[in-house]
Protein backbone atom coordinates (compact mmCIF):
# COMPACT_ATOMS: atom_id res chain seq x y z
CA UNK A 1 0.00 0.00 0.00
CA UNK A 2 2.91 2.40 0.67
CA UNK A 3 4.63 0.93 -1.96
CA UNK A 4 1.68 2.39 -4.40
CA UNK A 5 1.13 5.80 -2.40
CA UNK A 6 5.01 6.54 -3.64
CA UNK A 7 4.52 5.48 -6.74
CA UNK A 8 1.59 7.34 -7.43
CA UNK A 9 3.18 10.24 -5.84
CA UNK A 10 5.98 10.13 -8.06
CA UNK A 11 4.82 9.24 -11.05
CA UNK A 12 2.70 13.31 -10.15
CA UNK A 13 5.70 14.78 -9.25
CA UNK A 14 7.07 12.98 -12.67
CA UNK A 15 4.41 14.82 -14.83
CA UNK A 16 5.29 17.90 -12.78
CA UNK A 17 8.45 18.58 -14.18
CA UNK A 18 7.85 16.98 -17.32
CA UNK A 19 6.11 20.35 -18.43
CA UNK A 20 2.52 18.93 -17.88
CA UNK A 21 -0.21 21.66 -17.86
CA UNK A 22 -1.10 24.51 -19.58
CA UNK A 23 -0.07 27.02 -21.75
CA UNK A 24 0.78 30.23 -19.86
CA UNK A 25 -1.78 33.03 -20.61
CA UNK A 26 0.01 35.67 -23.12
CA UNK A 27 1.68 38.65 -21.73
CA UNK A 28 1.44 37.46 -18.12
CA UNK A 29 4.80 35.61 -17.99
CA UNK A 30 3.22 32.75 -16.62
CA UNK A 31 5.49 29.94 -16.14
CA UNK A 32 3.27 27.00 -15.91
CA UNK A 33 5.29 23.71 -15.68
CA UNK A 34 7.27 24.48 -18.87
CA UNK A 35 10.15 25.76 -16.71
CA UNK A 36 13.07 23.86 -15.34
CA UNK A 37 15.22 25.53 -13.20
CA UNK A 38 17.78 23.54 -11.32
CA UNK A 39 19.78 24.51 -8.29
CA UNK A 40 22.68 24.57 -10.13
CA UNK A 41 20.82 27.09 -12.69
CA UNK A 42 20.25 29.33 -9.65
CA UNK A 43 23.79 29.30 -8.39
CA UNK A 44 24.91 30.30 -11.77
CA UNK A 45 23.32 33.67 -11.41
CA UNK A 46 25.59 36.28 -11.46
CA UNK A 47 23.06 38.94 -10.99
CA UNK A 48 19.80 40.77 -12.30
CA UNK A 49 19.46 43.81 -14.78
CA UNK A 50 15.97 45.65 -14.10
CA UNK A 51 15.19 47.75 -17.26
CA UNK A 52 11.87 49.65 -17.81
CA UNK A 53 10.70 50.21 -21.34
CA UNK A 54 9.16 53.17 -22.96
CA UNK A 55 5.26 52.64 -23.53
CA UNK A 56 5.05 52.64 -27.37
CA UNK A 57 8.47 50.52 -27.74
CA UNK A 58 6.87 47.09 -27.30
CA UNK A 59 2.76 46.23 -28.21
CA UNK A 60 3.03 43.24 -25.27
CA UNK A 61 5.59 41.02 -24.00
CA UNK A 62 5.75 38.54 -26.80
CA UNK A 63 9.30 37.24 -27.53
CA UNK A 64 11.35 40.48 -25.07
CA UNK A 65 12.26 37.76 -23.25
CA UNK A 66 13.36 35.07 -25.49
CA UNK A 67 16.92 37.23 -25.90
CA UNK A 68 18.59 40.17 -24.34
CA UNK A 69 16.58 43.33 -24.26
CA UNK A 70 19.61 45.35 -25.55
CA UNK A 71 19.19 43.69 -28.74
CA UNK A 72 15.97 44.31 -29.28
CA UNK A 73 15.88 48.34 -29.04
CA UNK A 74 17.27 50.45 -31.19
CA UNK A 75 18.67 52.57 -28.87
CA UNK A 76 18.67 53.33 -24.78
CA UNK A 77 16.70 56.42 -25.40
CA UNK A 78 13.90 53.27 -25.62
CA UNK A 79 14.54 53.12 -21.95
CA UNK A 80 13.57 55.23 -18.85
CA UNK A 81 16.84 56.13 -17.23
CA UNK A 82 16.86 55.12 -13.23
CA UNK A 83 19.33 55.87 -10.69
CA UNK A 84 22.33 53.40 -9.37
CA UNK A 85 23.44 53.25 -5.72
CA UNK A 86 25.82 56.10 -6.18
CA UNK A 87 23.35 58.64 -7.50
CA UNK A 88 24.46 57.82 -11.59
CA UNK A 89 21.90 57.91 -14.37
CA UNK A 90 21.55 54.11 -15.95
CA UNK A 91 19.66 52.98 -18.99
CA UNK A 92 19.17 49.64 -16.34
CA UNK A 93 19.84 48.74 -12.97
CA UNK A 94 22.30 45.87 -11.99
CA UNK A 95 21.88 43.64 -8.92
CA UNK A 96 24.22 40.89 -7.34
CA UNK A 97 22.27 37.71 -7.20
CA UNK A 98 20.99 37.85 -3.20
CA UNK A 99 17.80 35.43 -4.03
CA UNK A 100 16.58 34.40 -0.79
CA UNK A 101 13.84 31.50 -0.35
CA UNK A 102 10.51 33.32 0.02
CA UNK A 103 7.99 30.20 0.42
CA UNK A 104 7.62 28.06 -2.85
CA UNK A 105 9.89 31.06 -4.77
CA UNK A 106 13.03 32.34 -4.73
CA UNK A 107 12.65 36.30 -4.41
CA UNK A 108 15.01 39.46 -4.41
CA UNK A 109 13.78 43.21 -3.62
CA UNK A 110 15.41 46.07 -4.75
CA UNK A 111 14.21 49.59 -5.93
CA UNK A 112 14.49 51.44 -8.89
CA UNK A 113 14.95 54.99 -8.00
CA UNK A 114 14.27 58.50 -9.04
CA UNK A 115 11.94 56.68 -12.23
CA UNK A 116 10.60 59.54 -14.00
CA UNK A 117 6.68 59.43 -13.67
CA UNK A 118 4.90 57.66 -16.09
CA UNK A 119 2.33 54.56 -17.03
CA UNK A 120 2.79 51.65 -19.11
CA UNK A 121 6.66 50.80 -19.04
CA UNK A 122 7.50 47.80 -19.05
CA UNK A 123 9.78 46.07 -16.75
CA UNK A 124 12.43 43.73 -18.01
CA UNK A 125 14.03 41.94 -15.49
CA UNK A 126 16.83 39.66 -16.80
CA UNK A 127 18.59 37.08 -14.88
CA UNK A 128 22.77 37.21 -15.65
CA UNK A 129 25.52 34.61 -15.78
CA UNK A 130 28.50 34.79 -13.84
CA UNK A 131 30.18 34.17 -16.33
CA UNK A 132 33.18 37.56 -17.93
CA UNK A 133 31.51 38.45 -20.46
CA UNK A 134 27.48 37.18 -18.94
CA UNK A 135 24.86 35.23 -21.15
CA UNK A 136 21.44 35.63 -20.92
CA UNK A 137 20.08 32.77 -18.39
CA UNK A 138 16.20 33.79 -18.34
CA UNK A 139 14.09 37.17 -18.04
CA UNK A 140 10.56 38.23 -17.44
CA UNK A 141 8.49 40.76 -18.71
CA UNK A 142 5.41 42.89 -16.59
CA UNK A 143 3.23 44.93 -18.44
CA UNK A 144 1.90 48.24 -17.25
CA UNK A 145 3.97 49.33 -14.87
CA UNK A 146 2.64 52.78 -13.81
CA UNK A 147 5.41 55.04 -11.63
CA UNK A 148 4.36 57.81 -9.43
CA UNK A 149 6.30 60.88 -7.78
CA UNK A 150 7.13 59.92 -4.50
CA UNK A 151 7.59 55.85 -3.18
CA UNK A 152 5.28 53.62 -5.44
CA UNK A 153 3.75 50.11 -3.95
CA UNK A 154 6.05 47.50 -4.52
CA UNK A 155 5.59 45.49 -8.07
CA UNK A 156 5.98 41.94 -7.97
CA UNK A 157 7.69 40.98 -10.96
CA UNK A 158 6.61 38.42 -13.07
CA UNK A 159 9.04 34.94 -11.89
CA UNK A 160 11.92 34.69 -14.55
CA UNK A 161 11.67 32.35 -17.36
CA UNK A 162 14.57 30.51 -17.63
CA UNK A 163 15.78 29.06 -21.40
CA UNK A 164 15.00 25.09 -21.00
CA UNK A 165 18.19 24.26 -23.06
CA UNK A 166 20.38 25.18 -20.75
CA UNK A 167 24.05 24.10 -21.41
CA UNK A 168 22.44 22.60 -24.71
CA UNK A 169 23.90 25.45 -26.51
CA UNK A 170 26.72 24.89 -29.27
CA UNK A 171 29.39 26.36 -27.19
CA UNK A 172 28.26 24.46 -23.84
CA UNK A 173 27.24 27.67 -21.47
CA UNK A 174 24.01 28.32 -19.97
CA UNK A 175 21.46 30.27 -21.46
CA UNK A 176 21.60 32.40 -24.41
CA UNK A 177 25.27 33.73 -25.55
CA UNK A 178 24.52 37.33 -25.84
CA UNK A 179 25.74 40.05 -23.33
CA UNK A 180 22.60 41.44 -21.46
CA UNK A 181 24.88 44.23 -20.09
CA UNK A 182 23.88 47.75 -21.47
CA UNK B 1 14.11 14.68 -36.53
CA UNK B 2 11.21 15.72 -38.08
CA UNK B 3 10.60 16.84 -41.65
CA UNK B 4 6.94 18.33 -40.96
CA UNK B 5 9.07 20.09 -37.88
CA UNK B 6 11.62 21.57 -39.77
CA UNK B 7 8.83 22.80 -42.81
CA UNK B 8 6.83 24.15 -39.91
CA UNK B 9 8.92 25.95 -38.30
CA UNK B 10 9.45 26.50 -34.35
CA UNK B 11 9.86 29.57 -31.86
CA UNK B 12 12.82 28.72 -29.66
CA UNK B 13 12.31 25.95 -26.96
CA UNK B 14 11.42 27.33 -23.40
CA UNK B 15 10.46 30.74 -23.85
CA UNK B 16 7.09 31.01 -23.47
CA UNK B 17 5.65 33.99 -22.71
CA UNK B 18 4.47 34.65 -26.76
CA UNK B 19 1.52 34.57 -28.08
CA UNK B 20 -0.43 31.38 -27.82
CA UNK B 21 0.26 31.57 -31.51
CA UNK B 22 0.72 28.07 -33.05
CA UNK B 23 1.98 27.44 -36.69
CA UNK B 24 1.10 23.58 -36.68
CA UNK B 25 -1.19 22.95 -40.02
CA UNK B 26 -2.13 19.43 -41.14
CA UNK B 27 -0.06 17.40 -43.56
CA UNK B 28 -2.89 15.10 -45.40
CA UNK B 29 -1.81 12.40 -47.66
CA UNK B 30 -0.49 14.40 -50.97
CA UNK B 31 1.35 16.83 -47.94
CA UNK B 32 3.40 13.94 -47.00
CA UNK B 33 3.91 13.19 -50.79
CA UNK B 34 4.83 16.50 -51.08
CA UNK B 35 7.41 16.21 -48.06
CA UNK B 36 8.84 12.77 -49.42
CA UNK B 37 9.38 14.43 -52.42
CA UNK B 38 10.83 17.69 -50.81
CA UNK B 39 13.33 15.57 -48.77
CA UNK B 40 13.93 13.74 -51.86
CA UNK B 41 15.13 16.89 -53.79
CA UNK B 42 16.88 18.56 -50.37
CA UNK B 43 18.67 14.74 -49.83
CA UNK B 44 19.38 13.22 -53.01
CA UNK B 45 20.50 9.99 -50.76
CA UNK B 46 18.70 7.05 -50.14
CA UNK B 47 19.32 7.62 -46.45
CA UNK B 48 17.26 10.87 -47.05
CA UNK B 49 15.01 8.82 -48.61
CA UNK B 50 14.39 6.95 -45.72
CA UNK B 51 14.52 9.38 -43.43
CA UNK B 52 11.62 11.01 -45.26
CA UNK B 53 9.52 7.93 -45.48
CA UNK B 54 10.02 7.75 -41.96
CA UNK B 55 8.81 10.89 -41.49
CA UNK B 56 5.90 11.01 -43.03
CA UNK B 57 4.25 7.91 -42.34
CA UNK B 58 1.11 6.55 -44.13
CA UNK B 59 -0.77 5.82 -40.68
CA UNK B 60 0.78 8.61 -38.83
CA UNK B 61 -1.81 10.95 -37.41
CA UNK B 62 -2.51 14.50 -39.00
CA UNK B 63 -1.46 17.09 -37.32
CA UNK B 64 -4.33 19.76 -36.64
CA UNK B 65 -4.30 23.49 -38.03
CA UNK B 66 -7.02 24.44 -35.48
CA UNK B 67 -4.44 26.47 -33.77
CA UNK B 68 -2.83 28.42 -36.48
CA UNK B 69 -3.70 32.31 -37.61
CA UNK B 70 -6.94 32.08 -39.50
CA UNK B 71 -6.48 33.60 -43.00
CA UNK B 72 -8.84 32.03 -45.56
CA UNK B 73 -5.74 31.91 -48.09
CA UNK B 74 -3.66 30.04 -45.82
CA UNK B 75 -6.04 27.45 -45.22
CA UNK B 76 -7.28 27.38 -49.16
CA UNK B 77 -3.51 26.42 -49.44
CA UNK B 78 -3.11 24.15 -47.20
CA UNK B 79 -6.11 22.29 -48.41
CA UNK B 80 -4.72 22.61 -52.16
CA UNK B 81 -1.30 21.72 -51.12
CA UNK B 82 -2.61 18.53 -49.82
CA UNK B 83 -4.27 17.57 -52.95
CA UNK B 84 -1.12 18.28 -54.72
CA UNK B 85 -2.46 21.39 -56.27
CA UNK B 86 0.99 22.80 -55.84
CA UNK B 87 1.10 25.53 -58.72
CA UNK B 88 -2.62 26.68 -57.93
CA UNK B 89 -2.01 26.89 -53.80
CA UNK B 90 0.89 29.56 -54.64
CA UNK B 91 -1.67 31.65 -56.70
CA UNK B 92 -3.75 30.98 -53.87
CA UNK B 93 -0.80 32.16 -51.46
CA UNK B 94 0.31 35.15 -53.97
CA UNK B 95 -3.07 36.61 -53.68
CA UNK B 96 -3.50 36.15 -49.80
CA UNK B 97 0.00 38.13 -49.62
CA UNK B 98 -1.81 40.78 -51.88
CA UNK B 99 -4.44 41.42 -49.63
CA UNK B 100 -4.33 44.59 -47.25
CA UNK B 101 -3.86 44.34 -43.56
CA UNK B 102 -1.99 41.01 -43.66
CA UNK B 103 -0.86 40.25 -39.74
CA UNK B 104 2.47 39.83 -38.74
CA UNK B 105 1.06 36.14 -37.63
CA UNK B 106 -0.86 35.67 -41.29
CA UNK B 107 1.72 36.84 -42.67
CA UNK B 108 4.28 34.36 -41.55
CA UNK B 109 2.27 31.37 -42.54
CA UNK B 110 1.87 32.24 -45.42
CA UNK B 111 5.12 32.75 -46.65
CA UNK B 112 6.08 29.36 -44.67
CA UNK B 113 3.44 27.95 -46.70
CA UNK B 114 4.55 29.33 -49.90
CA UNK B 115 8.67 27.77 -48.70
CA UNK B 116 6.58 24.47 -48.89
CA UNK B 117 5.30 24.83 -52.11
CA UNK B 118 7.78 26.05 -53.81
CA UNK B 119 10.25 23.74 -52.63
CA UNK B 120 8.12 21.23 -53.70
CA UNK B 121 7.46 22.49 -57.12
CA UNK B 122 11.21 22.19 -57.30
CA UNK B 123 11.94 26.16 -57.31
CA UNK B 124 14.66 26.45 -54.24
CA UNK B 125 15.08 29.99 -55.31
CA UNK B 126 11.66 30.82 -54.99
CA UNK B 127 11.10 29.06 -51.51
CA UNK B 128 14.72 30.86 -50.69
CA UNK B 129 12.77 33.87 -51.75
CA UNK B 130 9.43 33.05 -49.11
CA UNK B 131 11.73 32.41 -46.78
CA UNK B 132 13.78 35.43 -46.91
CA UNK B 133 10.39 37.64 -46.53
CA UNK B 134 9.28 35.45 -43.75
CA UNK B 135 12.50 36.29 -42.11
CA UNK B 136 11.85 39.70 -42.21
CA UNK B 137 8.92 39.63 -40.86
CA UNK B 138 9.95 37.42 -37.87
CA UNK B 139 13.43 37.49 -37.50
CA UNK B 140 13.77 34.92 -34.61
CA UNK B 141 11.90 32.67 -36.87
CA UNK B 142 14.18 29.06 -36.22
CA UNK B 143 14.01 25.81 -37.78
CA UNK B 144 14.72 23.55 -34.75
CA UNK B 145 17.83 21.83 -33.83
CA UNK B 146 16.09 18.76 -35.25
CA UNK B 147 15.52 19.35 -38.64
CA UNK B 148 17.68 17.49 -41.13
CA UNK B 149 20.98 19.41 -41.96
CA UNK B 150 20.12 20.27 -45.84
CA UNK B 151 17.52 22.16 -44.45
CA UNK B 152 18.74 24.28 -41.82
CA UNK B 153 21.80 24.71 -43.79
CA UNK B 154 19.69 26.17 -46.05
CA UNK B 155 17.71 28.00 -43.52
CA UNK B 156 21.43 29.33 -42.28
CA UNK B 157 22.57 30.28 -45.60
CA UNK B 158 19.34 32.33 -45.99
CA UNK B 159 19.97 33.77 -42.56
CA UNK B 160 23.59 34.77 -43.13
CA UNK B 161 22.37 36.31 -46.52
CA UNK B 162 20.38 38.56 -45.00
CA UNK B 163 22.52 39.69 -42.51
CA UNK B 164 25.58 40.53 -44.72
CA UNK B 165 23.38 42.31 -46.90
CA UNK B 166 22.51 44.64 -44.13
CA UNK B 167 19.30 45.43 -44.89
CA UNK B 168 18.90 49.58 -45.94
CA UNK B 169 18.08 51.15 -42.37
CA UNK B 170 14.42 52.72 -43.07
CA UNK B 171 13.77 56.29 -43.45
CA UNK B 172 10.69 58.22 -42.51
CA UNK B 173 10.60 62.34 -42.93
CA UNK B 174 7.27 64.54 -43.21
CA UNK B 175 6.85 67.83 -42.61
CA UNK B 176 5.31 68.84 -38.66
CA UNK B 177 2.14 70.60 -38.38
CA UNK B 178 1.64 73.68 -36.84
CA UNK B 179 -1.88 74.58 -36.63
CA UNK B 180 -5.13 72.98 -37.49
CA UNK B 181 -8.29 73.79 -37.50
CA UNK B 182 -10.65 72.10 -34.91
CA UNK B 183 -13.58 70.05 -36.05
CA UNK B 184 -12.33 68.65 -39.20
CA UNK B 185 -9.79 66.01 -40.03
CA UNK B 186 -6.09 65.98 -40.06
CA UNK B 187 -4.31 64.40 -42.58
CA UNK B 188 -0.48 63.59 -42.23
CA UNK B 189 1.43 62.68 -45.27
CA UNK B 190 4.63 61.27 -44.70
CA UNK B 191 7.28 59.41 -47.75
CA UNK B 192 9.27 56.04 -45.79
CA UNK B 193 11.65 54.73 -47.79
CA UNK B 194 12.36 51.28 -47.84
CA UNK B 195 10.06 50.02 -45.57
CA UNK B 196 10.96 46.63 -44.64
CA UNK B 197 8.50 43.73 -44.93
CA UNK B 198 6.03 43.38 -42.19
CA UNK B 199 7.27 46.80 -40.32
CA UNK B 200 4.02 48.93 -39.61
CA UNK B 201 3.73 53.09 -39.21
CA UNK B 202 1.94 54.69 -37.20
CA UNK B 203 0.94 58.29 -35.94
CA UNK B 204 0.79 58.59 -32.10
CA UNK B 205 -1.39 61.61 -30.73
CA UNK B 206 -2.82 62.69 -27.69
CA UNK B 207 -4.08 65.98 -26.38
CA UNK B 208 -1.39 68.11 -24.26
CA UNK B 209 -1.62 67.04 -20.69
CA UNK B 210 -3.30 63.74 -21.27
CA UNK B 211 -1.85 60.58 -19.89
CA UNK B 212 -2.11 58.40 -23.37
CA UNK B 213 -1.37 58.29 -26.67
CA UNK B 214 -4.10 56.94 -29.36
CA UNK B 215 -3.13 55.92 -33.04
CA UNK B 216 -3.90 55.79 -35.99
CA UNK B 217 -2.19 53.73 -39.18
CA UNK B 218 -0.30 54.92 -41.88
CA UNK B 219 -1.16 53.92 -45.10
CA UNK B 220 -0.23 54.33 -48.70
CA UNK B 221 -1.28 57.58 -50.25
CA UNK B 222 -4.11 57.52 -52.46
CA UNK B 223 -2.46 58.58 -56.37
CA UNK B 224 0.56 58.92 -55.03
CA UNK B 225 4.37 57.45 -55.10
CA UNK B 226 5.42 53.68 -53.46
CA UNK B 227 7.11 56.02 -50.65
CA UNK B 228 3.98 58.44 -50.01
CA UNK B 229 2.23 57.63 -47.00
CA UNK B 230 -0.55 59.19 -45.20
CA UNK B 231 -2.53 58.87 -41.69
CA UNK B 232 -5.65 60.40 -40.28
CA UNK B 233 -6.95 61.74 -37.66
CA UNK B 234 -10.25 61.95 -37.31
CA UNK B 235 -12.11 65.17 -36.81
CA UNK B 236 -14.06 63.58 -33.42
CA UNK B 237 -10.59 63.61 -32.29
CA UNK B 238 -9.52 67.63 -32.84
CA UNK B 239 -13.36 69.16 -31.97
CA UNK B 240 -13.39 72.47 -32.43
CA UNK B 241 -13.60 74.60 -29.15
CA UNK B 242 -13.53 78.02 -27.88
CA UNK B 243 -9.76 78.65 -26.88
CA UNK B 244 -8.15 75.70 -28.52
CA UNK B 245 -6.06 73.60 -27.77
CA UNK B 246 -2.63 71.50 -28.20
CA UNK B 247 -2.07 68.16 -29.32
CA UNK B 248 1.09 66.18 -28.90
CA UNK B 249 1.70 63.59 -31.55
CA UNK B 250 4.81 61.56 -33.07
CA UNK B 251 5.31 59.16 -35.79
CA UNK B 252 7.07 55.74 -35.93
CA UNK B 253 7.76 53.13 -38.10
CA UNK B 254 8.34 49.46 -36.08
CA UNK B 255 9.17 45.83 -37.17
CA UNK B 256 7.24 43.14 -36.95
CA UNK B 257 8.84 42.59 -33.28
CA UNK B 258 7.67 46.32 -32.45
CA UNK B 259 11.54 47.57 -32.56
CA UNK B 260 11.63 51.02 -33.72
CA UNK B 261 13.06 51.67 -37.34
CA UNK B 262 12.26 55.05 -38.09
CA UNK B 263 10.57 57.31 -36.57
CA UNK B 264 9.91 61.43 -35.74
CA UNK B 265 9.57 62.59 -31.85
CA UNK B 266 8.52 60.07 -29.65
CA UNK B 267 6.06 58.99 -26.47
CA UNK B 268 8.72 61.43 -24.26
CA UNK B 269 9.42 64.04 -26.62
CA UNK B 270 6.62 64.33 -29.01
CA UNK B 271 6.02 67.02 -31.38
CA UNK B 272 3.42 69.44 -31.27
CA UNK B 273 0.57 71.30 -33.21
CA UNK B 274 -2.00 73.91 -32.03
CA UNK B 275 -6.08 73.12 -32.58
CA UNK B 276 -7.55 76.43 -33.01
CA UNK B 277 -11.32 77.16 -32.86
CA UNK B 278 -13.57 76.01 -35.73
CA UNK B 279 -13.59 79.03 -38.23
CA UNK B 280 -10.77 81.24 -37.24
CA UNK B 281 -8.33 81.18 -39.81
CA UNK B 282 -5.07 79.40 -39.74
CA UNK B 283 -2.37 81.53 -40.59
CA UNK B 284 1.33 80.30 -40.12
CA UNK B 285 1.31 80.13 -36.78
CA UNK B 286 -1.43 81.37 -33.75
CA UNK B 287 1.44 82.09 -31.77
CA UNK B 288 2.76 84.94 -33.25
CA UNK B 289 -0.92 86.37 -32.93
CA UNK B 290 -1.37 85.95 -29.96
CA UNK B 291 2.49 87.52 -29.06
CA UNK B 292 1.18 90.63 -30.44
CA UNK B 293 -2.60 90.28 -29.00
CA UNK B 294 -1.60 89.73 -25.51
CA UNK B 295 -0.46 93.56 -23.67
CA UNK B 296 1.13 91.47 -20.96
CA UNK B 297 3.78 90.52 -23.13
CA UNK B 298 4.70 93.75 -24.00
CA UNK B 299 4.16 95.86 -20.27
CA UNK B 300 6.43 93.24 -18.90
CA UNK B 301 9.01 91.33 -21.54
CA UNK B 302 11.77 91.39 -19.90
CA UNK B 303 10.59 89.91 -16.84
CA UNK B 304 8.77 87.15 -18.65
CA UNK B 305 11.78 86.33 -20.18
CA UNK B 306 13.70 86.02 -17.64
CA UNK B 307 10.78 84.74 -15.76
CA UNK B 308 10.14 81.85 -18.68
CA UNK B 309 14.20 81.09 -18.04
CA UNK B 310 13.93 80.41 -14.59
CA UNK B 311 10.61 78.45 -14.76
CA UNK B 312 12.15 76.29 -17.56
CA UNK B 313 15.52 75.61 -15.94
CA UNK B 314 13.26 74.80 -12.28
CA UNK B 315 11.11 72.28 -14.86
CA UNK B 316 14.06 70.74 -16.21
CA UNK B 317 15.52 69.90 -12.81
CA UNK B 318 12.26 68.87 -11.21
CA UNK B 319 10.82 66.30 -13.45
CA UNK B 320 8.63 64.33 -11.19
CA UNK B 321 10.01 61.03 -10.29
CA UNK B 322 9.24 58.20 -7.91
CA UNK B 323 11.03 55.23 -6.51
CA UNK B 324 9.85 52.02 -7.38
CA UNK B 325 10.55 48.90 -5.20
CA UNK B 326 10.42 45.64 -7.39
CA UNK B 327 10.86 42.06 -5.96
CA UNK B 328 12.37 39.91 -8.27
CA UNK B 329 10.97 36.17 -8.58
CA UNK B 330 12.24 32.83 -9.12
CA UNK B 331 10.77 30.12 -9.25
CA UNK B 332 13.04 27.03 -8.17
Amino acid sequence: MKAAAWWTMGLVALCLFSGCGEAPVPGTGSVGFDVYVSAAAIDEIGGFQLALVKPGVFSDCTSITETCLKNQLSSTNQLVPVKDDQGNTVPALFVPNALTTSGPVRTQDTTLRDVPAGKDYFLIVEALSRQNPPRLLGASCTQRIEVRTGTNERVQAEPIVFFTDQGGGADGGLGVPCDPRF
Amino acid sequence: MSLAQALRGSRPPGRNIGRPTSLCYGFGPMARLAGLLSAALLLPTPPALAAAMAVFPSDAPVLLAQLGPRSPEAEEANELMEQGEFEQAVKVLQRGLSQPDVSDDVLVELYRLMGLAQLYLGNEARAREAYEKLLQARPDYEIPHSAPPKIRELYARIKEDIRKRRVRPVTLDAAPIDVHEGGRPLELNARIEDMALGAKAKLYYRRAGAQSYSSVDFGRAKGGAREDYSATIPAYELPAEPRGYDMEYYLEVADAAQRRLAGKGDAFNPLHFRVTPAGEEVPGSTKASAWYENPWVWAGAGAIVVAGTVTAVAIASSQPAGNLPVTIRVNP
